[in-house]
């Protein structure tokens, strides 16, 4: 079954990104054409990568379902948002090429419009139903929208879509306002962050190895690597390896707290303790790359 | 002759306007798809034991079975058809068998009107098992050291057991694993498979304990089988007459389980279905055994009990 509401929102969603493409690409070669290139591009590589993706990550699950019925299904539930905004970025790349701009040029104008991309498409998950949601909302007083999202049984679900939704829209405003230096990897870097705990809010995630969230790995990883980068990638006398090696740590300690909080392993402790630690990791991690830049900057 | 046709019309007209008042309360046939049952006669209270209806009849107890040191919830249902034992899942509706979402039993029971409800094989824990549910075939894929358990359209249970065993010739002997047919799969004696589940074991099966193929997967794969555990399964006792079992926390050995539940007497087949925080059993929405967790787990699916009879 297509969804067409969700369709509309990605198209409509898609066409203003584009509009303000265009003026995030002043000083760009061909601007009008980049824009409308990256339209395209970005639409068609979101959507085929999105679904790639999904397969991808869960061969068994989908091969299971029927390959060519998974690859060919009209489910918009059935993608990978990671792996569909890489194709996204990669349509801005080619879109970038094919009108003689550079890679990095490119990518500097077009971060604030991914973040905002992507803070549509987590709206639009709205149009998805309760497969994007968070776990079964039981208290009535939290059973109202934007909190939750409810299903055609009149059940309540948490919005996570809508928390990741909003925080993307704050990172698609410090990408065009704040970020100067590394404009792109930071832009990345912010909407990893917050995923991380986001995915571990989702009642249903891509899984790897039937118990890893795929996504969750991805963002880890993205925010560790572009950790990495900015640490040791700078000039000598500004090099930092600490930010990277908290980073590894951290991770360690996040992959106890996310199977605690998934209830792989049993400890007796409060979900808020769980995600509370979560969330102090991650905004931790959050200060060590603003300091990395403030070093880089100064 | 006259008024004779006058009140022969009168009363057709009367048929045809209260069909449902002429003809009295009704059983209904429940359609092999993913809607619900008929909305049960009674809520739960605390204490209710029973709850009967012309088309099903549920009897549960709870005790301490001093043998084995354990607490214990056992659920019989008779029912009657077969199309009142059913299968849900977390997302619901046709596709929902697609998608991984999780939801606590309970909600699905809601959701279905179900009597009795039991938590199923959380098929989305584990992408690499078969999924049949309704008639419908979601997932064929199998692992040849799980127990697969088939419930066919009379409502009556089948196990083929890890490696692909003859159940009658060559029960409890080691044989090399072979690959389940999909003619296995979809056809039992002439009969359509509609429920298929991949996670067990089997620990019944013909009245007698089930020796486990020395290779055969326990869930989790991590636990072994002699470790004490929340363990939970559906039985058959007779066409149409089903028993579930559980044990509270701390649980039982998968071996100690089959023999307090050879020794409840009856049971011809018995299907391990996920233990631990997953085993919730559900009686008119609520929630009748206890387990560690304070929550219930979400899980992916549900077996539940229906009416069927309309008032």
């Amino acid at each position: 079954m297509i969804n067409r509401s969700y369709i509309i929102w990605m198209f409509g969603s898609a066409l203003i990104c584009s509009g303000l493409h265009l003026l995030t690409s002043k000083g760009l070669k061909k601007r009008g054409l980049l824009a409308a290139l990256t339209l395209v591009f970005g639409t068609v590589l979101g959507a085929v990568c999105a679904r790639l993706g999904y397969i991808i990550i869960q061969p068994d699950y989908a091969i299971g379902s029927g390959l060519t019925e998974t690859l060919l299904s009209g489910d918009m539930g059935l993608t990978s948002f990671m792996v569909g905004a890489v194709g996204v970025v990669l349509g801005a790349l080619i879109a970038g090429k094919c009108t003689g701009n550079q890679a990095g040029e490119t990518l500097y104008a077009y971060a604030p419009i991914g973040a905002l991309m992507a803070a549509m498409a987590r709206f639009g998950e709205y149009f998805l139903g309760t497969i994007c949601a968070g776990n079964y909302v039981d208290n009535e007083a939290l059973q109202f929208f934007p909190l939750s999202v409810s299903n055609e049984w009149g059940e309540w679900y948490q919005a996570v879509f809508m928390i990741s939704g909003t925080i993307y829209l704050g990172v698609f405003l410090a990408s065009l306002l704040k970020f100067r230096a590394h404009r792109f990897m930071r832009t990345v870097f912010y909407l990893c962050l917050p995923q991380v705990f986001c995915e571990s809010l989702r009642n249903q995630s891509l899984m790897w190895s039937q118990f890893i969230r795929a996504e969750q790995l991805l963002c880890m990883i993205l925010v560790e690597v572009i950790l990495i980068i900015l640490g040791i990638g700078a000039k000598q006398e500004k090099r930092r390896f600490w930010p990277a090696i908290a980073g590894l740590l951290w991770a360690g300690v996040f992959v106890a707290v996310e199977f605690a909080a998934g209830g792989k392993i049993f400890v007796d402790m409060s979900p808020v303790i769980y995600y509370g630690v979560m969330v102090l990791g991650l905004v931790c991690l959050g200060f060590m790359e603003h300091w990395l830049i403030t070093k880089q900057q100064s | 002759m006259k008024l004779m046709k006058l009140r022969m019309a009168l009363a057709l007209l009367l048929v045809l306007i209260f069909p449902f008042s002429a003809l009295g309360d009704t059983l209904v046939d429940l359609p092999i798809d993913f809607t619900g049952g008929m909305v049960p006669l009674e809520k739960y209270e605390p204490g209710k034991m029973t709850y009967d209806d012309p088309s099903i009849h549920v009897e549960r107890t709870y005790g301490d079975n001093t043998k084995y040191d354990c607490t214990f919830y056992r659920v019989d249902i008779k029912i009657a058809d077969a199309s009142q034992l059913r299968t849900e899942s977390a997302a619901g509706g046709a596709n929902g068998f697609k998608t991984r979402q999780k939801v606590p039993v309970a909600v699905m029971s809601r959701r279905t009107n179900a009597v009795v409800c039991m938590n199923g094989d959380y098929y989305g824990d584990h992408a690499g098992s078969l999924v049949l549910r309704q008639g419908v075939m979601f997932r064929e894929v199998t692992e040849t050291l799980r127990d697969l358990l088939l419930i066919d359209e009379d409502g009556d249970l089948h196990v083929i057991l890890a490696g692909n065993r003859d159940t009658e010739e060559t029960l409890g002997k080691k044989q090399p694993a072979t690959p389940v047919t999909h003619e296995q799969l979809t056809e039992i004696n002439g009969k359509k498979i509609l429920q298929g589940f991949e996670f067990g074991p089997c620990i019944i099966l013909n009245g007698k304990i089930v020796e486990a193929h020395p290779k055969s997967v326990v869930h989790p794969p991590k636990s072994q089988s002699w470790n004490r555990a929340q363990r939970i399964c559906l039985c058959q006792i007779g066409p149409l007459e089903y028993r579930i079992v559980a044990c509270a926390d701390f649980g039982l050995s998968v071996q100690d389980f089959a023999k307090m539940v050879l020794e409840m007497g009856g049971v011809q087949t018995a299907y391990m279905f996920d233990g631990g925080l997953s085993a919730q059993i559900i009686f008119l929405n609520a929630k009748v055994n206890q387990t560690q967790d304070k929550s219930p787990r979400p899980v992916s699916d549900c077996i539940y009990f229906a009416s069927a009879y309309q008032k």
